[in-house]
């Protein structure tokens, strides 16, 4: 196949549009990273001492969870914003990794179980609250 | 006489082609086992790739909480990946 003059330019624009999306692309994802990282860090704090209280707890399968029912709204919406923060983070690592999203939740949910604090609550597959100090956990 | 003998020719000419043609049936019975590809190491080779970049990514994103973390993770008997029966 021949290409005419024009036809091949045509072509070398494409080929050079689809580069410069690509380098786009890249950076597009580590600000993104960068982004949640500093909403992640912003309510790092406040959601320690959530945990320390015992009002909020981590599920198995990688979120933020209220304990015991009737919070006040700005803990829901706390929960709320971390979540959609979580919801975030698994998607883009998962996509980096070609998995699904369930799976880094899933292996987020280990990280943290293994680092909260032994009061720290957890919620089991079954359902069922625990503190830290009363399970184990299978990685 | 010529009519007896084209009746004749008529009547043994089938036969006589019947009779000579041969019929050869051979009755083939292949059974071609396959046998199932064995997947499960490479599978379990990717799972722990997988797992050990998705931890990685977790652990590197999540780098402030060390300063964040009070000495609480005093307890690594609860952790030891041989304790199974957990809280998963």
């Amino acid at each position: 196949m021949k290409l005419n003059m024009n036809q091949t330019r045509y072509a070398i624009i494409a080929l050079f549009a689809a580069a410069l999306g690509l380098l786009l692309a890249q950076p597009a994802s580590a600000d993104e990273l960068g982004d949640l990282k500093d909403s992640f860090k912003a309510r790092a704090a406040k959601l320690l001492e959530l945990r320390d209280a015992g009002t909020v707890g981590e599920t198995f399968d990688g979120w933020a969870a209220l304990v015991k029912g009737g919070a006040d709204k700005a803990v829901a919406d706390f929960i709320s914003a971390e979540n959609a923060d979580r919801k975030a983070l698994y998607a883009l690592i998962a996509a980096k990794q070609s998995i699904a999203a369930d799976v880094v939740a899933e292996r987020n949910a280990i990280r943290v179980f293994k680092s909260a604090a032994p009061d720290h609550y957890l919620k089991t597959k079954a359902g069922k609250w625990v503190q830290k100090k009363n399970v184990t956990i299978d990685d | 006489m010529k009519r007896t003998a084209s009746l004749l020719m008529m009547t043994a000419l089938p036969l006589l082609i019947t009779g000579c043609k041969t019929e050869h049936t051979v009755n083939t019975n292949s059974v071609v086992e396959i046998k199932p590809i064995e997947i499960k190491p490479i599978y379990a080779t990717i799972d722990i790739n997988v797992k050990v970049k998705v931890d990685k990514a977790l652990d590197s994103f999540f780098d402030y909480e060390e300063t964040l973390k009070p000495a609480q993770d005093k307890n690594p008997g609860l952790l030891d990946d041989s304790n199974k029966g957990g809280a998963k």
